[in-house]
């Protein structure tokens, strides 16, 4: 079952790599008609993903989240997800040679790391807590990074010369969309931790690195948020911050190579 | 989030400018004005976000001291070493300078955090009586030129009458999900329409929610304590403190492995005793802890005991029991793990010293299997005797008869009692529900309003929603389906006006 795990990963790396060409030739070679294929193939990218991920889980009987391979495969899927959810609700495509570029090249790095299946150390036994924490954080880290690529978009895009991306308004929705999806999933995700560290440790809170690097990132969106309340700071501004939080998002999923504390041992 | 509302429409009360607020005379409440409104500003909001990330950014990259040397000036002095020669000059001076070491402990982080709930609660007050009134007084009655000027606006052209048109429209409203309350608009058959006017509220939810999370764990730390390492050899008895007369016993340590040698689970079974009577048993894991009258003994980790029996010269055992080796002793250029005991009235303090868990060869003065005993009589600061026992042996050390009777484990537990980590949760429900109601029930409105044009009749729809890609397909929407109720043909989806906010060009459609 490992071993089909691994087969869809890598069926799920080659799909992407085929639509992200496709999201090139939309955009880039300005080919309508490619548009469909991006899609079709990113939502079996998307289909492979989650197969390699759900046999994972059963080849090792929890949930696939527990070295960086895995979450840097459930990373690429969170964004992908994301994605496909953002092109559907704004029927719009242009955005997806950004998106998936980054999912892409998630799943590259991942494909560089040892796959193997650890045993689980025993702080981290707790099943529904850590599926449910680290689901959030691949739904947030996937929605930051689809906000990301809105954001990156607005600013090559500012005055709307770029025939073929959005309009920078409708870059601008975009961002705000992913951060709806992505803050509270984030807030979520502090909190499951905060409830997992009460109970393995007795503390809600320990201000260990990696918890500090989540709350920095999660503050980065809240201040988005009332940014853009200032009419005059929607746009440039607002977009530069979502560049911001999703440098903070990397800083914090490869914090353990720095950091160290409390989560080093999960090498999560 | 902020809905557009034209000026067309009544304007919410702003507890600013609606003369509700005294007019300032004297220089304090001037003062007291100023200060209200820059804590209730958005802007200042943002700065003090802004400056809590940075904080947390900078608690996060500087290397923080554990919270056992920041407890003591002496062991935190030395712990500067460390920084100092990773950071080198300016910036391990500057550090200490600006208390970056304890970071989240320092009493500008924790000024920090009370002038942002200060600012929380500032603008939020501000803002209750504006959102009260979106809520509780909706903008039934508008001028006609809504109809011209609203950033979504439609219409569209029927044989039936103004009256009927408004009946189906308010059908077709109700049926879409708004709440319609029927009205006349310049004397014409109208209606006004919104939803999820609730949703509103999300934003005290979700503020107040910050606010409990903020104070209880302030409450906390006031009324709560945690001993992080209440270390209890097995079949010893160690006490909580903190006046609880609780002790805890230690009954068995068990521990498992997988067939790589990695830890797989360990556990210990304990006693909890009140006044030396047992009040509760139970065996605990790392996520499954022991919970007695709200204290919580949570297994944390485990270490290396020994049994010692010391008897005086008389022959009367004096001491009888295991010393936890769990903590860390460095001498003669190498570290040992160790714990101690005392003796007599106090007459002795013995060290029990084994070689480090963390050293790769043998220890050069403690064979394995061994331990090393330091003996220091009061105000001495070198041991007045330094013996090493293999297991088993006795040894006559400053008139006393010392035994090493046999290796045994301790249970590293935390002990922790925080009578108010529920209100936390609540907190922190408030502060998820009312962010995720912001979001997905945002207020929308709309009008709808029908006049006699010549042979027909004019049915025409405007909303104040604020313009994007997924309000405006709404819009559509919505008007298609007052269109379809009124048998109508629609005239025109008018395109925005250009003062308009931020709003669509084309979006490149599906197909
Ligand atoms: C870490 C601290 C904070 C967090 C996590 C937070 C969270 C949020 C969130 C999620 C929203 C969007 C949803 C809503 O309207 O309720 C929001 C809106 C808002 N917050 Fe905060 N907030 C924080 C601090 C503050 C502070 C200090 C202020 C003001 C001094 C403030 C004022 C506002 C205002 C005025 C809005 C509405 C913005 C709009 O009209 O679009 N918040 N906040």
């Amino acid at each position: 079952m490992a071993q089909a795990s691994y087969y869809t990963f890598t069926g799920a790396f080659v799909t992407l790599g085929v639509a992200l060409l496709a999201y090139l030739w939309y955009s880039i070679g300005q080919r309508e008609g490619a548009g469909r294929y991006a899609t079709f193939f990113t939502v079996n990218a998307a289909a492979l993903l989650t197969a390699s991920l759900g046999l994972r889980w059963l080849a090792s009987g929890r949930a696939p989240y527990s070295n960086q391979f895995e979450f840097a495969v459930s990373f690429a899927w969170g964004t992908v997800a994301i994605y496909l959810y953002l092109e559907r609700r704004f029927r719009l495509r242009s955005l997806g040679f950004v998106a998936v570029s980054l999912a892409f090249v998630l799943l590259g790095y991942a494909s560089v790391l040892p796959a193997r299946i650890d045993p689980l150390i025993s702080a981290l036994q707790n099943h529904a807590m850590l599926t449910t924490h680290v689901a959030m954080a691949v739904i947030s880290y996937g929605a930051f990074a689809c906000a990301f690529a809105a954001g990156l978009l607005y600013l090559v895009n500012r005055n709307g010369a770029v025939e073929f991306l959005p309009a920078p308004e409708v870059l601008d929705e975009i961002g705000l969309k992913a951060v709806m999806v992505g803050f509270p999933a984030q807030g979520l995700m502090l909190v499951l931790g905060a409830a997992w560290a009460h109970v393995a440790w007795g503390s809600y809170w320990s201000w260990d690195p990696k918890e500090t690097a989540a709350l920095f990132t999660w503050l980065i969106y809240g201040a988005y948020l009332h940014v853009r309340s200032r009419h005059q700071w929607r746009g440039r501004a607002s977009a530069w911050i979502l560049v911001a939080g999703f440098g903070a998002v990397v800083f914090t999923f490869s914090g353990n190579y720095f950091l160290g504390g409390l989560h080093t041992y999960s090498g999560l | 989030m902020a809905t557009g509302t034209t000026a067309l429409t009544s304007p919410a009360p702003d507890p600013f400018r609606d003369g509700t607020q005294p007019v300032s005379t004297n220089g304090s409440r001037d003062w007291f004005d100023r200060l209200w409104s820059l804590l209730g500003s958005v802007r200042f909001g943002i700065t003090l976000i802004t400056l809590a990330a940075i904080a947390t950014f900078a608690g996060t990259v500087v290397m923080q001291a554990p919270g056992t040397v920041q407890a003591d000036p002496d062991q935190f002095a030395a712990w500067l070493v460390g920084p100092q020669s990773r950071y080198g000059e300016p910036f391990a001076t500057i550090f200490e300078w600006l208390d970056l070491y304890r970071t989240f402990q320092s009493t500008w982080f924790r000024a920090l955090l009370a002038v942002l709930a200060l600012a929380i609660t500032v603008n939020t007050t501000t803002r209750a009586p504006g959102i009260l009134a979106t809520v509780s007084r909706p903008p039934v009655a508008v001028l006609a030129r809504l109809f011209d000027v609203a950033a979504h606006r439609a219409e569209s052209e029927t044989v039936i009458g103004p009256e009927a048109a408004v009946t189906n429209a308010i059908d077709a409203l109700r049926r879409a999900g708004y709440r319609v309350i029927p009205t006349t608009i310049e004397g014409a058959p109208a209606a006004y329409a919104d939803r999820n006017r609730f949703g509103k509220f999300g934003t005290f939810a979700n503020h107040l929610g910050l606010l409990v999370i903020l104070g209880s764990a302030v409450l906390g730390n006031v009324t709560g304590w945690r001993e992080d390492a209440v270390m209890v050899p097995e079949g010893s008895v160690r006490a909580v403190g903190h006046d609880t007369g609780l002790s805890v016993r230690n009954e068995a340590f068990v521990e498992e492995y997988f067939l790589n040698g990695t830890a797989a689970d360990f556990r210990s079974e304990i006693v909890v005793l009140r006044d030396g009577r047992e009040v509760a048993r139970g065996s605990i894991r790392v996520n499954d802890p022991l919970v007695v009258g709200g204290v919580r003994f949570h297994q944390a980790f485990f270490g290396p005991a020994v049994a010692m029996r010391v008897r005086n010269a008389s022959g009367d055992v004096i001491y009888d029991d295991r010393v936890a080796l769990g903590m860390t002793y460095d001498g003669d250029g190498v570290s040992r793990n160790g714990g101690n005991f005392v003796i007599g009235n106090r007459q002795y303090a013995v060290f029990v010293l084994v070689p480090s868990s963390a050293l790769q060869g043998p220890d050069p003065s403690i064979p394995a299997g061994s331990v090393r005993l330091e003996v220091f009589a009061p105000r001495q600061p070198r041991p007045v005797a330094v013996e090493t026992l293999s297991q088993g042996e006795h040894r006559t050390i400053v008139g006393h008869d010392f035994e090493f009777v046999r290796e045994v484990q301790f249970s590293g537990l935390q002990v922790v009692f925080d009578p108010v980590v529920n209100v936390v949760w609540i907190g922190a429900a408030l502060m998820l529900l009312g962010t995720v109601a912001v979001f997905n029930l945002p207020l929308k409105r709309a009008w709808v309003r029908a006049t006699a044009e010549g042979e027909g009749t004019r049915v025409q729809v405007a909303s104040t929603n604020p313009r994007g890609v997924i309000a405006d397909r709404e819009f559509a929407d919505l008007v298609g389906r007052v269109g379809k109720a009124c048998g109508g043909v629609p005239v025109a989806l008018k395109a925005p006006p250009p003062e308009a906010p931020p709003g669509v060009r084309e979006a490149h459609p599906l197909h």
